[in-house]
């Protein structure tokens, strides 16, 4: 186990180095600071005079090791727009994001497994197939659209919630709802298919013949062992909510890291850009690595081979 | 494997009814927009601008879905939007596959350092935001349908890379290829002649999927302003426009929006439909 703990872990930095390194390329491919930073007007002197300011006179690979040891420094650079340290604008923005992803995963979770188990218990039934094309149909609805077509019904028809900002739970609801409408979407399909592999699987069809009671074959057969695949969708459901809210914060005004990040593109605030990627990024391989590690954990058939 | 890719091929003649109808009329639109589109879809008319649709108050029937704040026709910018979301679609789909299947034979083909190399750039990728990354590019590069095809290529092999590395690392154990690398044919040969048949299946199942989801992809980009240029029609660039106006025009951003939506559906069905018949448990019981 402990093998396996530092196998993971060292795997998770490698990737972690790498997105480090590919972000930073893009970065160089993509812009040059200088003649973002410099009004047109400026003489020669006071651009090699930013240039060397900046470190960008020295050697590619020089340039990221100093990345890199900012970034262990938590010096993510100082943003463009904003002039001040990026590292403060992402503490800003990141419990924004992150309040709003988990409000949506804990709506969807507790739409979706509900419905999902309905649907696994009345397999085939009339309120299976209303269940599931429900699920297909929000899986359908891309959260731009989704966002705009809810502002439309309950903000400028019923007028019951204001359409962006964020303040209270009121206005968590409809960015939330949009979040949720897919993961709902994606958590209860999925947990319908677990539940049906498990009730068809022979050791639950030997646990009832030897005559064990209901109650007991749900409790310890059945729902534990739908809760590690739940558990793994929920996780990388959450993953994908954090890494791609981008859209649905611009919709609704939602001053996350999503809305941060697409502004400095806009704007053309790299160091803002980056930190963001590498922020979402770190978020996605310690979400991966925990995730790995907790399977480990509930499933012991996951080590074996 | 050989048998799933076997029935790979024979799906597609047994499509199911919805998904087949809504990409037939997706590419039907796409093909002969010009033929079809009751008027120009970059035609600016400012007397008619803001038109319901016919069946409400003040509707015309010469613009049945009405006409947005430049008084351009809804309907006919969907029919050429069509345009847009078929060509980036199959052109992301089709970039992306093939860089991503190229890298993934090599991977299986070589092994060893190559492939892990290339698993880890691939483990790379996938942590990284690609939303985030599509933007960043676009908004420095500058929107345009070529570009757009670009960021998609840039940020969508993935998929196609573990899928045929994993079907091109069992191929190499097989005599076969053993014999041809034993009398020295080129690697590239190798590749092309025997494998390249060998995961093609596998590879349009994931491309006729990775469609609908290219496709909200544009969408999604066109509408934070960094997909296509305008005026060219996109049904996200539509969306972008109907926000402004929801409060006054409730039709500019639905339409467009149905038509996503139908695509995505078909998509989804699609999908869900492959899974099924692909699955070898499925199989086992029929």
């Amino acid at each position: 186990m402990i093998l396996y703990l530092l196998n993971r872990l060292a795997h998770s930095v490698v990737v972690f180095l790498g997105v480090i390194v590919v972000t930073f390329l893009i970065a160089h491919v993509l812009g040059d600071p200088v003649n973002l930073l410099l009004p047109p007007e400026a003489t020669e002197q006071q651009r090699a005079y930013l240039i060397k300011d900046l470190g960008l006179d020295r050697p590619l690979h020089i340039q990221l090791l100093n990345y890199m040891a900012n970034l262990v420094r938590g010096n993510f650079g100082t943003s463009f727009r904003h002039n001040r340290p990026v590292l403060g604008l992402l503490i800003e923005r990141v419990p924004a994001s992150l309040e709003l992803a988990l409000f949506s995963i804990v709506v969807s979770l507790l739409i979706a497994i509900p419905l999902g188990m309905f649907s696994a218990f009345k397999r085939d039934t009339i309120y299976d197939r209303i269940g599931m094309t429900l699920a297909l149909f929000g899986q359908s609805f891309p959260g731009f659209w989704a966002g705009i077509m809810l502002i439309l019904l309950f903000t400028v028809k019923l007028k019951w919630l204001p359409p962006s900002g964020r303040g209270g739970i009121q206005h968590m609801i409809l960015p939330g709802m949009t979040l949720a409408m897919f993961c709902t979407a994606a958590i209860a399909r999925l947990t319908r298919s677990c539940f049906l592999d498990i009730l068809d699987a022979d050791y639950i069809r030997m646990a009832r013949l030897k005559g064990v009671p209901e109650m007991i074959v749900f409790a310890k057969h059945v729902f534990k062992n739908a809760f590690v695949t739940i558990f793994n969708i929920t996780a990388i459901q959450f993953g994908l909510i954090f890494g791609s809210a981008v859209v649905v914060e611009y919709i609704f005004a939602w001053p996350g890291l999503g809305r941060l990040s697409l502004e400095a593109v806009y704007n053309r605030d790299y160091p803002v850009v980056l930190a963001s990627i590498v922020t979402i990024s770190c978020a996605f391989v310690l979400l991966n690595l925990a995730v790995d590690v907790v399977y480990r954990i509930l499933d012991p058939r996951v080590g074996r081979n | 494997m050989r048998s799933n890719s076997a029935r790979a091929g024979k799906v597609f003649k047994r499509l199911p009814l919805t998904a087949g109808m809504i990409i037939f009329m997706l590419l039907v639109l796409a093909v002969s927009a010009p033929y079809i589109a009751p008027h120009d879809p970059n035609l600016q008319d400012l007397s008619i601008a803001l038109k319901p649709p016919f069946w409400q108050q003040g509707g015309e029937s010469g613009y049945p879905l009405g006409t947005d704040s430049l008084g351009r026709d809804i309907l006919s910018r969907i029919i050429f939007g069509a345009r847009v979301s078929v060509i980036v679609g199959f052109g992301g789909m089709i970039l992306s596959g093939l860089i991503g299947t190229t890298l993934g034979l090599i991977a299986g083909y070589f092994g060893g350092k190559i492939d892990l190399l290339i698993m880890r750039f691939t483990d790379i990728m996938l942590s990284m935001p690609y939303i985030l990354i599509a933007i960043a590019i676009i908004g420095a590069i500058g929107p345009s349908l070529m570009n757009v095809i670009f960021v998609m290529a840039i940020t969508n092999w993935v998929s196609y890379t573990r899928i045929t590395r994993y079907e091109a690392m069992s191929l190499s154990k097989l005599e076969f290829v053993d014999m041809a690398k034993l009398s020295g044919i080129h690697p590239a040969k190798i590749i092309i002649n025997h494998f390249v048949p060998n995961v093609l299946n596998s590879v349009t199942v994931l491309g006729s999927l990775d469609v609908g989801k290219l496709i909200v992809f544009e969408a999604a980009l066109s509408f934070l302003g960094l997909g296509v240029k305008p005026p060219t029609a996109s049904w996200g660039a539509m969306l972008a426009d109907g926000r402004v106006y929801l409060t006054v025009a409730w039709w500019i951003a639905t339409f467009p929006g149905v038509a996503i939506v139908l695509t995505v559906l078909a998509g989804n069905l699609l999908g869900d439909w492959l899974r099924d018949e692909l699955d070898p448990r499925r199989q086992m019981k029929a």
